[in-house]
């Protein structure tokens, strides 16, 4: 027994005891992971689940009347539910809401929806560019809806069955009078909605009979002139006085309506023709468009032809060569600077142009009048080299090379002109270009009480436009009467947000048995085009009874967060999980059967990608585990289930 | 059933003779058969071994039990519906890179062009799983070698990167996140700071895994000198990726054909010299960090704009032609080939794997070394079973 084997036990002992020493200061080994369960995050793939069903409901419909339907419009806007074809148009009508009555039969209804918005629905079912068509979310399966030709469908069932004038909602009468200067369409629309306010109205025009460019311009073939005369006797019986055949600036003074009412919106338009002052334009036989259109529509019978060059390659110049024929001449050539794929005007209007005989000059601009005798012999024209430059700005350069075409008459389509001269000096201040200025959301000029609606406002556009703008400032009127704020919890119309244009077009689907309830488009009748060019019959011939119906039905009523079994997610599935069946029987539309095999869903989230109405959605369930295997087969109910988080998971658009 | 008559009657059925796998009399080789089921084997392949004492002396490696007739189904399958079945399908453990490579083909036919910003994206997912991928690769080693430990670190810095993925497209191993001409969601708010900051926190830990695996005295020994392979060799046994790159031969196709937008960056070809399974850990470790380095580069690049291209046909009709795409994926360098008749369906695809090539290097690997060593080497081979049957 030696002092080392004594000290032994004890020296291991305080090593020990340095060792758990040193391991109570030194940082820990293991590591601690946090006990609250993971955050799933919002994008989480879970078991599919619908938000709503359409199913046994009242059709869609978005009413209200003028002084609420901004409001109503800011509201729908903020939850992103607005269709895309109301959105689509730039008066907001609710074409969602004339299909779904249409469907159901409801004809007089629909077109008394469509004119809260819309003041000459048949009228524009004539003649409107039909923005809310190339948003139509039914494209996205095939074709559009017609929503156009269904307004004048409605307004034929309308003429037949019940003639009388719409009914004014708001029963408030009020002492103020308001002039309206011009009779188109923005001030038409203007005094309807001032009238439904509950002010004295007097739409002041300076031809002898209402409807501005609607009869001055508007060829005959494309607008049937008893329809504008018509729908306008509505809005006059309503209330609004017209006084016909006043110039205003010549037979009375802007200072005079200013004084004798109590607020002024200028809609005049722009009503001047535009020559381009190039040699020899001063010939006889040079038109300008407004001037030739005016000339043909008044039945003045303008003398041209029988070879004619028309200038331009918009809506406007497509008109002139399509009367031209109808005027005596046999050969109508159109010439533009742009090439057949860039022209401005729309594709039906110059496939109708050269159905009739019209002939293109693509890329050609005016470089001379050629004139013998004071009178127009022909023109020579210049090829266009190049139309942009370098980094993609207009500028339009031209060849060497020239050409010569004998023709008596050449019109120029190339651009309005204005004419209002009685706002010069009066207080309304006016650009460079000498364009009156307003605010754009509300149509204020800097001349106390006087508004300026429709093109005035905005520039020349289309009529839908001129009749969207005239509602913002017929809202404006009532607020500076009323002494209220003119912007205060406004927003300007709704055009299409981004979220209308994100799904991409899949034109006529080629490997899928064709889609359920409608078919395909129901094309209107059109007459021949060798004929009406010599009979002056219209070009639309309008639908036989019932193909309205048929077309309505199609529409597939776009409601956000519900499913209106369009098949889409079946379709798409690449692994045939889903199998949808819609009923429709026109009256009434439901999902009939929602099935999904949640056992061979895969979660790639195509079917959420592609819902047009937002309503399938993966749920942010994280286990779904089941007692049965039976259980994982989920039908229209379970589809519908309850969503077990208090917070529900926003899909990619951040949908609430 | 007689014998089939278009079979000349001299020709065995089988391409391998069973011969070279029986116990011959004066030695004393025997047969093992290892698998489909063996935990060591990454997946459900079947090794026929033939062992002397402890080395292995012969090896044949039987595949086919995952097959999933990829190429069939998407036959039968319109262009965009394919993606869903490219990242499962295949090598599920880089499933983006499969996304993308099939999305690089299908957009070559289509005549779609991807926007910048989702250009940008996809090269950032791409990257991630890239370090997802290697991080199972080598923890798997950890579990082969005995190490579980390791595995569990490395698939916790695993789940960081993960949950990015998750959080961008809401999947956490199969993402069907790219879209033909782009990606199908923007990066959410605040998500890039997140990256650099799950980068970092990754790449931070790289020192403590040396110290707990890379450095450590076992690993040494089971992996340096293990399965040795010259450039040469590599070359003709058709290696590629990271066992290619361990002998020293600097070979990516990111670098050298450079696809998307990866010309834009800076960053190293990583490469070994001996070519063993230690120098092909290494690789693989230093690729993680080349990857973290593009995308800190790619975040700080990013453009505004569009992540989707519009107007894209939602059943697309290519016209009647072929293309070919490829990229580096974890494993090497994966391709599509697709053939089109005009119609909305593929008229054929063809996969290129790169976990079957891998596998097919396995005897040229394996022979000489011992049994134990063999699980090594097909570790760091880093199959994919998806990927070989497909």
């Amino acid at each position: 027994m030696s002092w080392e084997s004594l000290l032994k036990p004890w020296v291991g002992m305080a090593r020990g005891h340095m060792e758990t020493l040193k391991q109570m200061v030194s940082p820990p080994v293991t590591r601690m992971y946090p006990k609250e369960p993971a955050q799933l995050s919002p994008r989480w793939r879970g078991p599919l689940r619908l938000r709503g069903v359409m199913d046994h409901e009242p059709p869609p419909v978005t009413d209200a009347e003028p002084l609420g339907f901004n409001d109503l419009m800011t509201e729908l806007h903020e939850q992103r539910r607005i269709a895309p074809c109301q959105g689509g148009c730039p008066a907001n009508v609710d074409a969602r809401g004339q299909n779904a009555l249409v469907a159901a039969g409801r004809y007089i209804e629909a077109y008394n929806l469509v004119r809260r918005r819309n003041v000459l629905p048949a009228v524009l079912g004539y003649v409107c560019n039909n923005p809310c068509e190339d948003v139509c979310r039914r494209s996205f399966l095939d074709d559009p809806i017609a929503i156009r030709q269904l307004h004048r469908d409605c307004y034929e069932v309308y003429d037949r069955e019940a003639r009388f004038p719409g009914h004014l909602e708001n029963l408030v009468y009020r002492p103020e009078h308001v002039a309206v200067i011009g009779a188109g369409p923005a001030g038409i629309a203007a005094a309807y909605d001032l009238v439904q306010m509950g002010y004295r109205v007097t739409v002041y025009e300076r031809e002898r009979l209402p409807g501005g460019l609607l009869v001055t311009s508007v060829p005959l073939y494309r607008l049937d002139r008893k329809v504008v005369a018509q729908e306008i006797a509505d809005i006059a019986e309503l209330g609004v006085e017209f006084s016909f055949g006043v110039n205003v600036g010549v037979d009375i003074t802007l200072e005079r309506l200013r004084a004798e009412h109590d607020a002024v919106v200028v809609a005049a338009g722009y009503t001047g023709g535009r020559v381009l002052p190039i040699p020899g334009h001063e010939a006889e036989g040079v038109w300008s468009a407004i001037d030739f259109l005016y000339a043909y529509c008044m039945g003045e019978d303008p003398k041209v032809g029988p070879e004619v060059v028309v200038i331009g390659g918009g809506d406007v110049g497509c008109d002139c060569s399509r009367s031209a024929l109808r005027c005596g001449a046999t050969l109508s050539m159109q010439a533009h600077v742009e090439d057949r794929e860039g022209m401005p005007a729309q594709e039906v209007e110059v496939s109708g142009a050269i159905e009739e005989g019209v002939v293109l000059l693509s890329e050609w601009g005016p470089d001379e009048i050629l004139v013998e005798n004071g009178k127009v012999a022909g023109i020579r024209l210049r090829k266009v080299a190049s139309r942009f430059d370098a980094s993609g700005k207009w500028d339009l350069k031209y060849s060497d090379e020239v050409t010569e075409l004998a023709c008596q008459s050449v019109i120029f389509a190339v651009g309005q002109r204005l004419n209002v001269d009685f706002l010069k000096g009066s207080g309304v201040e006016f650009d460079a270009q000498g364009r009156p200025l307003c605010d754009q959301s509300t149509g204020a000029t800097a001349l106390d009480g006087v508004f300026l609606a429709g093109d005035l406002a905005t520039g020349p556009r289309t009529i839908i436009i001129a009749i969207g703008q005239a509602h913002e400032t017929a809202l404006s009127v009532h607020r500076h009467i009323q002494g209220l704020p003119l912007t205060e919890g406004r927003r300007p119309p709704v055009h299409p947000p981004e979220y209308y244009l994100e799904k991409p077009y899949a034109p006529n689907p080629p490997d899928f048995e064709h889609f359920g309830p409608g078919g395909r488009r129901v094309h209107m009748p059109e007459s021949n085009p060798r004929v009406r060019v010599r009979t002056g019959e219209q070009v639309e011939l309008g639908w036989p009874k019932g193909d309205g119906h048929r077309e309505a039905i199609r529409c597939m009523r776009c409601q956000t967060h519900v499913c209106v079994a369009c098949t889409l997610c079946a379709r798409v599935c690449p692994d045939n999980c889903i199998d949808v069946a819609g009923h429709d029987t026109g009256f009434e539309r439901r999902v009939e059967r929602y099935d999904f095999m949640m056992e061979w869903c895969c979660f790639c989230g195509f079917c959420q990608d592609v819902c047009p109405t937002q309503t399938l959605s993966l749920a942010a369930d994280f286990d779904y585990a089941e007692r049965e295997r039976r259980e994982f087969f989920y039908d229209r109910e379970k589809m519908l289930r309850p969503f077990d988080k208090p917070d529900e998971m926003p899909n990619k658009d951040g949908l609430p | 059933m007689g014998p089939n008559p278009q079979m000349p009657p001299d020709v065995p059925e089988r391409a391998v003779p069973e011969g070279d796998f029986r116990a011959a009399d004066d030695v004393q080789d025997f047969l093992i058969n290892i698998g489909p089921h063996h935990p060591g084997t990454h997946g459900v392949m079947r090794l026929v071994t033939r062992l002397d004492d402890e080395k292995v002396a012969g090896l044949d490696v039987r595949i086919g039990y995952m097959h999933r007739s990829l190429e069939k189904i998407v036959e039968n399958r319109t262009y965009p519906q394919v993606i869903a079945f490219t990242d499962r399908t295949a090598d599920y453990l880089a499933a983006m890179h499969n996304d993308w490579v099939y999305c690089l083909a299908a957009e070559r036919l289509l005549g779609i062009s991807v926007p910048e910003r989702a250009e940008y994206l996809r090269v950032i997912v791409t990257e991630i799983n890239r370090m997802a991928s290697h991080l199972i690769s080598i923890g798997a080693l950890g579990l082969d070698t005995g190490a579980p430990t390791y595995f569990l670190w490395c698939f916790e810095a695993r789940e960081r990167l993960v949950r990015l993925l998750e959080e961008i497209c809401g999947a956490r191993l199969t993402y069907v996140y790219l879209r033909l001409g782009g990606v199908i969601y923007d990066a959410p708010p605040g998500w890039f700071e997140r990256v650099r900051g799950a980068l970092r926190s990754v790449i931070d830990e790289f020192p403590s895994y040396r110290k707990l695996f890379h450095d450590n005295y076992i690993w040494h020994e089971r992996s340096k000198g293990i399965s040795t392979l010259t450039p040469e060799e590599a070359l003709r046994i058709g290696a590629q990726g990271p066992v290619l790159r361990s002998t020293g031969y600097r070979w990516d196709l990111r670098k050298d054909m450079p696809y998307s937008i990866y010309d834009r960056f800076d960053f190293d070809i990583p490469v070994g010299t001996t070519g063993d399974v230690y120098d092909r850990t290494e690789v693989r470790v230093d690729e993680m960090i080349e990857s973290a380095k593009i995308i800190q580069q790619a975040i700080e690049d990013i453009p505004e704009g569009p992540f989707l291209a519009d107007r894209i046909p939602r059943i697309p009709t290519p016209a009647p032609g072929e293309a070919y795409a490829r990229l580096e994926s974890p494993r090497g360098e994966i391709g599509c080939y697709l053939v089109s008749d005009g119609g909305p369906k593929p008229y054929r695809m063809k996969w290129r794997g790169a976990s079957f090539h891998n596998v097919a290097m396995l005897p040229a690997l394996a022979v000489g070394y011992t049994l134990s060593d063999l699980i090594n080497i097909v570790g760091t081979l880093d199959p994919v079973m998806g990927d070989v049957d497909r």
